[in-house]
């Protein structure tokens, strides 16, 4: 009997827990609407959250200035995820109950994505996360709320990867940053190595927040087997301290470095002279594809004394998935989710500034694109435009590289 | 065989650069018996006043006039901050530096901005080196002999001055200094400044290497304090074997498991800690009380 009331207040507990958690006012008429903009400021991908944050604010001002959208301005209100996890969950519940956001966008570091989409779901926010790669985002992780703007690792490895195979040499050693992105990233390339028969001849795990690298390098230079490609998914500031230590140890001479994503921020931090390797690109800002000089005009006379002069690929995600989000809610008239959502579910637009149409597939959620395959120019190859440290080489489309469904089995919630 | 000997040489010359950055981290630790939590922050000031002198007054100057203004940085930190907290709680010590550490890290970001820098390694010596069974970078050659010459001169200070006398003094015990009619206010002061420039020009050393950024100092107080707890408090040659047992410890762990080599040094500490408390070569002092 006893037992019995314990569960019976259990469940009362439970059941009054679950309607005080779900209880939304009943909307009041809205005067503006509330973008939650949750990025990196400070931690390893500090450069690049600042890169996605002005291309959000170019989306925002581009959008307020017709007017905004359903006859509102949007207001941004930025928090920063520190590049941790924890922190990233804390600040997406802030924005959700204390400054009661409409949306939420931002992201860069795949575990903090994951983090927030995890709070985001439980709320029933829409979060657009806007620079991560790990596959788990729109994989083990996906989301019905959660949308991927960037690549997936699998986009970016299956572009890569079999260029890197063919012109370059089969025997690979893996330099792995030890969180999310950079586990996801070998992963895919060791899927690259079994389908070419290729060898693996080793894997170096990076600590996030890794300072020196000499002893990793040492290692690869003692290896019995010369590796063809060193295939690195490192990133942000340690990805800036290695390069400047493959060019201290003079390995940029003897080896040859793969990447899984080159983000811009980081060669932008080390020169030319330590710019080096083959590795995926998602936009560059030298692409002839329609819209791209004048985005890089205005970006010019928006920021004209930004650290970095250019618009790249975090701020190429940044914009577009603040400009697709809140294009789906003025077509979809409201800014209740699931109508948003159904707005957003097998969309296809073009003015994407790449070869390409861009998809937002409607299963995982994953932005299907054009993958560029992208070489690290020389020094003197730069004397005529300092901000040309790319030579884009090749590119694909994006369901030539995305995982099928059968490859990516994920079952999103019920819309609520 | 060649692998090891390698990671070994590489062991040992981090081992030096983190002998410096922790020898002034003891000291402060030592005379004044504070938890010094701002050793990263004015190591991080070193490298990012190089920078910027570095464009204006060339390598040399720079490797010799940042450390200075370091060291001042580290008089007027003393005079208007620290000195309050003097045989206070330890943890009144430790929430000032730790402030400090916080302040400092965000003029950085005011002055040089939040992007992370490189500086490059000066001329002479960029790139690598054959040297019989490795190749080795030869800025990290020249830093460990630039690491060697400037622990022989606080060996040498601390051993064969009377200044170095009365710190070493003020170290095992500060009271009977005083009572002995040395200043030991001024004292203070003076070291505090020597600590930090010590800080200032490990952090000049090390930029090259590791790159700026804004947060650098944190990742390297860590391991100073770690070498202070194994080496121990007082002693000179504490700070520089816990330096070289640090430096090996990350090296060494790479060749049969990578992922230990940032854990690898905890380890050890929590050894040493349990078989000898005060540390290697350490006397009786605060962490023991």
């Amino acid at each position: 009997m006893k037992k019995r009331g314990t569960i019976v207040g259990f469940l009362a507990v439970a059941l009054v827990a679950f309607f005080v958690l779900n209880w939304q006012p009943v909307a009041a008429a809205e005067k503006e609407v509330r973008l939650g903009v949750i990025s990196p400021s400070s931690g390893n991908y500090a450069d690049q959250g600042a890169a996605e944050r002005r291309g959000i604010t170019m989306a925002v001002e581009e959008i307020n200035a017709k007017g905004g959208i359903l006859g509102m301005k949007v207001r941004m209100i930025i928090e920063d995820t520190e590049t941790d996890p924890a922190a990233a969950a804390r600040k997406a519940k802030k924005l959700i109950e204390r400054d009661k956001v409409h949306f939420m966008l931002g992201g860069i570091s795949s575990s903090c994505a994951i983090a927030i989409s995890e709070v985001a779901q439980r709320a029933n926010v829409i979060y657009f996360n806007t620079n991560t790669n790990s596959d788990a985002c729109t994989g083990k992780h996906a989301h019905r709320t959660n949308f991927r703007v960037g690549p997936s690792n699998h986009m970016l490895v299956f572009a890569i990867g079999p260029w890197l195979i063919k012109n370059i040499g089969k025997k690979w050693y893996f330099m792995t940053h030890d969180y999310s992105w950079g586990r996801s990233g070998t992963a895919v390339n060791r899927q690259i190595l079994k389908k070419y028969g290729g060898t693996e001849l080793g894997e170096a795990l990076i600590p996030l927040g890794t300072r020196d690298f000499s002893s990793y390098l040492i290692k690869i230079r003692n290896l019995p087997t010369k590796p063809d490609v060193i295939m690195c998914t490192v990133g942000g500031v340690d990805l800036s301290a290695m390069l400047e230590q493959v060019h201290e140890f003079g390995m940029d001479k003897d080896y040859n470095f793969g990447f899984t994503l080159r983000d811009y921020p980081d060669v932008w931090a080390v020169g030319p002279e330590k710019n080096i390797g083959y590795f995926a690109v998602e936009w560059y800002h030298k692409l002839d594809a329609p819209g791209v000089k004048e985005f890089v005009a205005r970006y010019k006379k928006r920021f004209p004394n930004a650290s970095i002069p250019v618009p790249e690929n975090c701020c190429y995600n940044g914009y577009i998935g603040a400009r697709e989000l809140l294009r789906a809610a003025q077509r979809a008239g409201t800014l209740e989710t699931t109508p948003i959502i159904k707005a957003l579910e097998g969309y296809t637009f073009s003015d994407n500034m790449k070869y390409n149409p861009t998809t937002i597939r409607s299963w995982d959620h994953q932005f299907i694109q054009d993958v560029f395959i992208g070489q690290a120019k020389k020094p003197e190859e730069l004397k005529e435009d300092p901000t040309d440290f790319h030579k884009i080489i090749g590119y694909m489309k994006g369901e030539e590289v995305a995982r099928t469904r059968e490859e990516n089995p994920v079952q999103l919630e019920p819309y609520r | 065989m060649a692998e090891f000997l390698s990671q070994l040489f590489n062991g040992l010359v981090l081992g030096l650069l983190f002998g410096v950055m922790a020898l002034g981290f003891m000291m402060i630790l030592g005379v004044m018996e504070v938890i010094n939590f701002a050793h990263g922050a004015l190591f991080a000031l070193g490298a990012y006043f190089a920078l910027t002198l570095q464009k204006v007054l060339g390598y040399w100057l720079a490797l010799l006039i940042s450390p200075l203004i370091v060291g001042v940085v580290g008089l007027v930190i003393e005079w208007t901050a620290v000195r309050r907290v003097y045989q206070k709680d330890p943890l009144f010590g430790l929430l000032m530096t730790f402030g400090l550490a916080m302040a400092l890290e965000e003029v950085i970001r005011i002055v040089w901005g939040k992007i992370g820098y490189s500086i490059a390694a000066p001329k002479f010596v960029a790139g690598p080196v054959a040297i019989g069974f490795l190749w080795y970078s030869k800025y990290r050659l020249f830093m460990a002999l630039l690491s060697l010459i400037l622990l022989t001169a606080v060996w040498l200070f601390l051993e064969k001055t009377p200044y170095g006398a009365i710190i070493k003094a003020g170290v095992s015990d500060s009271e009977m200094v005083l009572a002995l009619g040395k200043d030991l206010k001024r004292l203070r002061t003076l070291v505090f400044g020597f600590g930090a420039s010590l800080a200032g020009i490990a952090g000049v050393i090390a930029g090259p290497m590791w790159s700026l950024k804004p947060t650098m100092g944190t990742d390297v107080l860590m391991p100073s304090f770690v070498v202070v707890v194994i080496g121990g408090i007082g002693s000179f040659w504490g700070a520089v074997i816990g330096g070289l047992i640090v430096g090996l410890s990350k090296s060494m762990s790479v060749l049969v498991w990578p992922r230990l080599s940032d854990l690898m040094m905890y380890f050890i500490m929590a050894i040493v800690l349990l078989l000898r408390p005060r540390g290697i070569m350490g006397e009786k002092s605060l962490l023991e009380q």
